[in-house]
């Protein structure tokens, strides 16, 4: 039975972050997690000409790993700035009801934004984009309720103004998806 | 209307556009549909409607500009978002001047992206809730305001067609409560000025003074009491229609202020001297006989001229007797569904006697019967002794002329003979119509040899 959420770094990425998003996973989803290193590389998927990384490359090379049978979702983290051709950037990227889904902690550092660093903000931004993404995994789209962690972050302030929670609606649409994981 | 329930079309000849795009919008549960090229794309606009198409704009064969061109012809309210590279910002341009919503340029910015999207539904809202007013609007019309077959109303409502078309002054004549405002308002609603106001003032319900500020409006301190600056009637009506209710009535000095404004279109607010244009249509309404009122020097004959342009008469309901059972039921219809009433409709005699009525407070009296009748009825249909009638039918309730000298007794013997025969013999009802007890009844038509 599928009930296990595995988290695949795609180096470079630091092993702090790893063990945080399994704790994210366990608090939020209540499903095991288990780290699986696969030595995927963010090389392999550079664009020279931007110096940033394709994120649907990133995602279907997380698709092709072998599966093991207790795989609920893979979740693949990486240090690295991600991006779609159409688009500058992106914090993240999910299959919508699928499989994978990957997070960049790239853009969510406040050195990027001319700021003192600030690990515990960082942490907190690492949080919802990880519930975030997972959420879209579990075929929850974006919600307007300006509060949920589903609503929709185009840009750093939107990450910070929502909270780590889900709405009541989503939360109740989740609950009833993950008693097929449980 | 949300994001979430728009359908989007994509058309852009990049694969990996395409598919960002269409992951991008799937995760905020959009509908969305791709097109690699504008034929492609055609093709999906003859089986389908988005709310939003974005275009790219260099594509091989139609490009984006021509394409977005071809989508404002088939549906101009479709939303067009231009996607386009720096170099071909100069093309984006065109494409915004020929009616695009806005443009977005390759590499998006994820949170250009969101507030493009975001004025983009709030401008697909607006069209939407514009469409559906509209269409509100649009049911305004006639076949709900006007109710009647008779060939007379034919003709009444063949001439609001006619004139509703044009910007000529109406003048309505007719009877007291024939429903002289509504056609007002059937014209009104019929001619393209419909979006705007319609705006009534009766004439005869204000002092000249009064009148005269109702429809000018008023400067603050023009007058004792005038403590704030107010808009006139006038003004209101502006890109619509105002309609004079019982012009006939209205003084020699409002007489003359108002031919100065429908010759000018121009006016000024009490205690101010700024002249403010306006754009109106002028209809009124008369039951006097005008041109008596003319010959008499009491109304104006050059402002008679102005507002008779064009006369539509309704005729008196007594004159359109065939027009009362659809009216009646129509009534019925209505005031039963908004008193919460299960009536179903008229009985045979009860109808009769509305048919034999005359009427004299015409369609205004008719509904006003029905509504109390209603507020009284207990059954599913409405019967004589359920109508709170006051009146009798004019023929059977006048005294026969030629026997002037009857006693007092015989003419009691002749009314009750009346309305037992309008009752066909039903005793409880002809007692309930006379007032009496039932027995007292049975007594006198033992006493009269009526039985």
């Amino acid at each position: 039975m599928p009930s296990r959420i595995y988290v695949v770094p795609v180096r470079p990425v630091e092993n702090e972050h790893l063990k945080f998003v399994q704790s994210v996973i366990h608090e939020i989803f209540g499903l095991d997690s288990a780290i699986k290193d696969q030595n995927l590389q963010a090389k392999d998927v550079c664009d020279p000409f931007r110096d940033q990384y394709v994120a649907s490359s990133i995602l279907q090379k997380l698709n092709e790993q072998p599966l093991s049978k207790d795989v609920a979702k893979i979740i693949g983290i990486t240090d690295v700035d991600i991006f779609e051709p159409v688009f500058e950037y992106l914090f993240g990227e999910a299959q919508l009801d699928g499989l994978c889904a990957i997070v960049s902690t790239f853009r969510l550092h406040n050195l990027l934004y001319g700021l003192p660093e600030d690990r515990d903000l960082f942490f907190d931004r690492l949080y919802k984009e990880i519930v975030h993404e997972l959420g879209h995994t579990f075929s929850l789209v974006h919600c307007f309720a300006p509060m949920c962690v589903m609503n929709p972050s185009t840009y750093i302030e939107q990450i910070d103004s929502k909270s780590r929670e889900f709405c009541t609606s989503c939360r109740k649409e989740l609950d009833t998806i993950l008693t097929k994981y449980r | 209307m949300k994001l979430e329930d728009m359908s989007i079309l994509i058309v852009d000849d990049e694969f990996s556009v395409r598919d960002s795009l269409r992951r991008w919008f799937k995760a905020y549960g959009c509908k969305v549909d791709v097109a690699e090229d504008a034929t492609e794309a055609l093709k999906k606009l003859q089986e389908q409607t988005p709310d939003i198409v974005f275009i790219d704009i260099k594509m091989p064969g139609v490009d984006g500009i021509d394409l977005n061109r071809r989508i404002s012809n088939i549906d101009e309210n479709i939303i067009r978002v231009i996607i386009t590279a720096f170099p071909s910002v100069d093309s984006a341009i065109q494409a915004l001047k020929e009616g695009a919503y806005d443009y977005i340029t390759k590499p998006i910015d994820p949170a250009k992206l969101d507030h493009v999207i975001r004025n983009a539904v709030e401008k697909r809202r607006l069209i939407k809730e514009t469409q559906d007013l509209k269409k509100k609007v649009d049911e305004l019309f006639m076949p709900d305001l006007i109710v009647g077959e008779s060939e007379p109303m034919k003709r009444v409502m063949g001439l609001i067609k006619e004139v509703s078309q044009t910007d000529v002054t109406v003048m309505i004549r007719g009877e007291s409560g024939t429903g002289k405002e509504i056609v007002a308002c059937a014209i009104h609603a019929n001619s393209a000025r419909r979006y705007f106001p319609f705006i009534a003032i009766n004439c005869g319900a204000y002092p000249e003074g009064l009148l005269e500020s109702e429809i000018f409006g008023h400067e603050k301190g023009a007058f004792t009491g005038a403590l704030y600056r107010r808009r006139g009637k006038l003004e209101l009506a502006d890109k619509g229609t105002i309609f004079f209710d019982e012009i006939g009535t209205i003084g020699s000095k409002m007489q003359l202020d108002l031919l100065r404004v429908l010759e000018a279109k121009q006016f000024a607010r009490l205690g101010s001297e700024k002249l403010t244009t306006v754009d109106f249509r002028v209809i009124s309404a008369t039951n006097e006989d005008l041109e008596q009122v003319v010959k008499e020097g009491q109304f104006r004959e050059d402002l008679y001229y102005r507002l008779n342009v064009f006369v539509i008469f309704i005729p008196p309901l007594r004159e359109r007797k065939e027009d009362i059972p659809l009216l009646a039921d129509y009534f019925l219809k209505r005031l039963a569904q908004s008193m919460n009433k299960k009536v179903e409709g008229f009985s045979e005699d009860c109808m009769k006697m509305l048919t034999q009525y005359d009427w004299p407070g015409n369609v205004r009296e008719l509904k006003n019967v029905i509504e109390r009748t209603l507020v009284m009825a207990k059954g599913d249909k409405i019967d004589i002794a359920d109508l709170s009638f006051p009146f009798m039918p004019k023929k059977e309730a006048k005294l026969p002329t030629e026997q002037k000298e009857l006693s007092l007794e015989e003419l009691e013997k002749q009314h009750i003979k009346r309305v037992l025969d309008l009752t066909n013999g039903n005793i409880s009802h002809a007692a309930k119509i006379l007032g009496i007890e039932r027995v007292t009844l049975y007594n006198k038509l033992k006493k009269y040899n009526l039985a």
